[in-house]
């Protein structure tokens, strides 16, 4: 009667347009109360408790260098090395916005962020390269996804707090689906642009994209690399990407068109002619850091919510009990593992990737493990799933940014991801069913 | 009405200020460490403590401006489930029982301040007492619920929704 009770309360706050953070801390409060007997002032105490902890701190670090490196023109040096790289091959560009995104990703770990990024600079010239529009849109809204699961990634660190895992082997666990990601949608875009013409790539051309984005390709192998080989925990990988994206914005990589410096000009001249033609300024940090702030403010309070859930949930039992439930009731592992991605594929559908991670981590992670699914396998497993969610309505999140950011319908860039979907589930169901892609690396 | 926009442009100042600034120092603290540990073999003592605090001030105190974009996500598949010539009064009906929650959450928080204070729990690594920074509670919630106060009472000071989820 009492899960009723909240359902019921749970439909009331939406029908009263109660936002997300609000609607679930009420359930949670009545949860505290009329379910686990307890008292509301745990949740404010859950609140603090799940705020004061060192494990939340590559959240915002990753954040802030993610939104730098956008806002800058590491994402553009990427693309010129990429779009270089593959002016030989037929539908060069196409494979081109795949790679870039690729890259993009193994530096930041949102999904939103690379594809406006990437898709901001890539879409234009798909489209004015004479590529189909579907091809394009498709292309940068879903090749964005590849942000979550290429390291580092938010959404692993938010399963690797929630469950308690290590989030530097998530990391780790993530660069083999992400790569088969990759390659599969590079197959799929040369197998689509086919008949587009090569463009020839010179030596001269090959050197200049590549010396104008050194910098900018440095940075994945620094970051992948220093978390595989153990340099660095995801903290530390972190800061240093965020040094890293501040030292080469600021100091090193000059504005498009800068002008040289005037000819007679002082050496205190000289010095401030170069800061002023670098790409990034103080005004510009400013608003990455406030970006960062809202970023981070919308995510906060919502992990202080799903931290007091779990807590009291934990407490109850009932996670216990329902794992005892079904691993009794089904038998087969593979047909829990079936139902288990038809359920995070129908919750990616309807709920954005963080809160579905908060809610339904500590839930579905003891399910799999119980039924002897590596815990970080099924860290992949779920972030897999939740990546395809990305790109399906009602609440695919990268349909939507695109939709405000490449000026066109919802319904047209539905349409141009499905066949990236289809790609997608059958990428799926290799992650699922081959361990050794996503262990392989973690020594497992 | 021009006294609370200005009211309310006086706290979103400050506000910004605050989370700005603390997300600056936080991390500038943490590659201040980070790097002292990899090039110098000694990270700085109780930077890690002190970006935690600062990172919670800067995402705490951060919902309330995100209270006042509307930038918090909102599921809107319900709002067709009732009848559209009910719109204009949902909208305020919305920010008051938003309000509620709102004031609710932060009597709570007050209390476990209260709590924090007479226990005198002080930080780990850095003993500092907690309960000046965990003010941050009580003034998430209270500033969010002044923000739908007015939004309900002046609905020209309502901007568009950032946040909502088709």
């Amino acid at each position: 009667m009492d899960w009723l009770i909240l359902l019921g309360l749970i439909v009331l706050l939406l029908l009263l347009r109660q936002s997300l953070v609000l609607v679930l801390a009420v359930a949670t409060a009545y949860i505290h109360v009329f379910i686990a007997k307890s008292k509301i002032d745990y949740l404010i105490q859950d609140f603090w408790f799940t705020v004061d902890r060192e494990v939340l701190l590559s959240i915002p670090l990753f954040m802030l260098a993610g939104n730098i490196m956008s806002k800058g023109s590491i994402a553009k040096r990427l693309i010129g090395i990429m779009a270089t790289l593959t002016s030989p091959i037929p539908g060069g560009l196409g494979i081109a916005c795949v790679l870039s995104c690729a890259a993009f990703a193994a530096i930041n770990g949102s999904s939103i962020v690379t594809m406006l990024a990437i898709g901001s600079i890539m879409y234009p010239a798909l489209v004015a390269k004479g590529y189909k529009k579907e091809f394009a849109l498709g292309a940068v809204a879903s090749a964005g996804t590849l942000g979550i699961i290429i390291p580092p990634s938010i959404p692993l660190i938010l399963y690797g707090i929630m469950t308690e895992r290590n989030i530097a082997h998530l990391f780790v666990a993530g660069i083999g689906p992400g790569l088969l990601l990759t390659l599969l949608f590079s197959a799929y875009a040369l197998y689509m642009n086919r008949h587009m013409p090569r463009e020839q790539l010179t030596l001269k051309a090959a050197l200049e994209s590549f010396f104008g984005g050194i910098f900018a390709l440095l940075l994945p192998f620094i970051l992948i690399g220093g978390i595989y080989f153990g340099w660095f925990s995801p903290t530390e990988a972190g800061a240093m990407g965020l040094a890293y994206a501040l030292l080469i914005e600021f100091l090193i990589h000059e504005k498009d068109g800068a002008q040289p410096a005037p000819a007679g000009a002082g050496a205190l001249q000289k010095v401030r002619h170069y800061f002023a033609t670098r790409e990034m300024h103080l005004k510009e940090f400013y608003e990455v850091l406030l970006e960062t702030v809202k970023l981070l403010a919308t995510l906060l309070p919502l992990l202080c919510i799903a931290g007091s859930l779990n807590t009291i949930l934990d407490h109850s039992g009932a996670p216990k009990q329902m794992v005892q439930a079904l691993v009794g009731t089904i038998e087969d592992r593979w047909v829990l593992m079936f139902m288990i991605n038809v359920l995070l594929l129908i919750v990616g559908c309807l709920m954005d990737v963080g809160s579905a991670i908060l809610i339904l981590a500590p839930l579905l992670e003891p399910l799999a493990v119980a039924k002897g699914f590596d815990p970080i396998h099924f860290g992949i497993i779920m972030i897999a799933n939740l990546e395809i969610g990305y790109l399906t309505p009602p609440v695919g999140l990268n349909l939507i940014v695109a939709m405000a950011a490449f000026k066109e319908s919802f319904v047209r860039i539905t349409k141009a991801c499905i066949p990236f979907v289809i790609i997608m589930l059958f990428w799926l169901v290799i992650v699922a069913t081959v361990p050794s892609l996503s262990l392989y690396l973690v020594g497992k | 009405m021009n006294a609370t926009r200005g009211l309310l442009k006086v706290l979103l100042w400050i506000e910004i200020a605050v989370c700005v600034l603390t997300l600056f120092v936080g991390s500038g603290a943490l590659v201040a460490d980070v790097i002292a540990r990899e090039f110098f073999g000694n990270g700085i003592f109780g930077a890690q403590r002190f970006a935690v605090w600062a990172t919670a001030i800067s995402g705490l105190v951060g919902f309330a401006l995100v209270t006042a974009e509307r930038g918090h996500l909102r599921p809107q598949f319900t709002d067709k489930w009732l009848p559209a010539s009910w719109d204009p009064h949902m909208e305020r009906i919305s920010d008051i029982v938003s309000a509620i929650i709102c004031i609710a959450l932060g009597w709570y928080a007050i209390e476990f301040v209260k709590s924090s204070y007479a226990l005198g729990e002080r930080g780990m690594a850095i003993p500092i007492k907690l309960w000046p920074i965990q003010l941050i509670l009580p003034w998430m919630f209270f500033s969010s619920a002044i923000r739908h106060v007015v939004f309900a009472a002046f609905p020209v000071l309502r901007p568009e929704p950032k946040g909502e989820m088709h």
